[in-house]
């Protein structure tokens, strides 16, 4: 099956009209679950770097004082 | 310490919060979906950028201040946000491009309102796939640059000395 919904009737015109089984067919899923995982991976990076340089200069202002 | 202004009531402020919190959070899935074209196909894909397009309006106009704000604070050596302020603006950017260009080769949404482009140019598609994948790294540094007011709002309200509550800060003050 390819990725994708495929519209039910009328081609590639007119509102959406799909079933929503169509979404939750696992091989369109698996396309959703990739781009979260890759949205996800890149907040938890950037928290990480972020909160490991505010934890450093919080440091570095203590030992100064 | 919230930026927010003295005289709006603690409850006000809360709402505002939480409706820039729970703004941010539909445009977030919104996009991982719109992004996800072979988990929505062409239609919802189309119609999903559309309000996309909208919804980045709305959320600019809601942090408004806090792009004059910022914006005005740059040129100072120790002015905050700078890192912030420009990958909100190449996100900006590369969103403003990426609904451009897709309503450019809109295949669904343009024809369904009888619009009709006399585009068939191979350059908008490019441009729309580039800006997308640019969208799609940019949107979780934006997110995750404001983990702290995100955490901030998830936390119970702390009771002050009296008996006010300490929220955080409104969304179009406190961040961008």
């Amino acid at each position: 099956v390819t990725p994708g919904v495929e519209l039910n009737s009328g081609g590639t015109s007119g509102v959406p009209s799909i079933q929503l089984g169509d979404l939750l067919e696992p091989v369109n899923l698996a396309v959703l679950w990739n781009t979260a995982w890759i949205e996800a991976a890149v907040i938890a990076a950037v928290v990480i770097v972020d909160a490991g340089l505010r934890e450093r200069r919080r440091a570095r202002r203590g030992s100064s004082r | 310490v919230p930026v927010v202004s003295e005289s709006l009531p603690l409850r006000r402020v809360a709402a505002r919060t939480r409706l820039d919190f729970w703004f941010d959070a539909a445009i977030l899935v919104g996009n991982t979906v719109a992004y996800s074209y072979g988990f929505t196909g062409v239609v919802i894909h189309e119609w999903l950028g559309i309000a996309l397009g909208i919804a980045l309006l709305l959320h600019i106009t809601l942090h408004w201040d806090w792009v004059v704000r910022t914006t005005g604070r740059l040129l100072r050596p120790r002015g905050p946000d700078k890192l912030i302020w420009l990958v909100n603006l190449a996100l900006l950017f590369a969103m403003t491009l990426c609904v451009a260009s897709g309503i450019l080769i809109s295949r669904v949404a343009l024809p369904e309102l009888r619009i009709s482009l006399p585009l068939d140019d191979p350059f908008w598609d490019r441009v729309h796939t580039l800006t997308a994948e640019v969208t799609l790294g940019l949107v979780p540094v934006h997110v995750a640059l404001r983990w702290r007011w995100i955490a901030g709002v998830g936390r119970p309200v702390r009771p002050g000395p009296g008996g006010h509550g300490r929220a955080p800060g409104r969304g179009g003050d406190a961040r961008g």
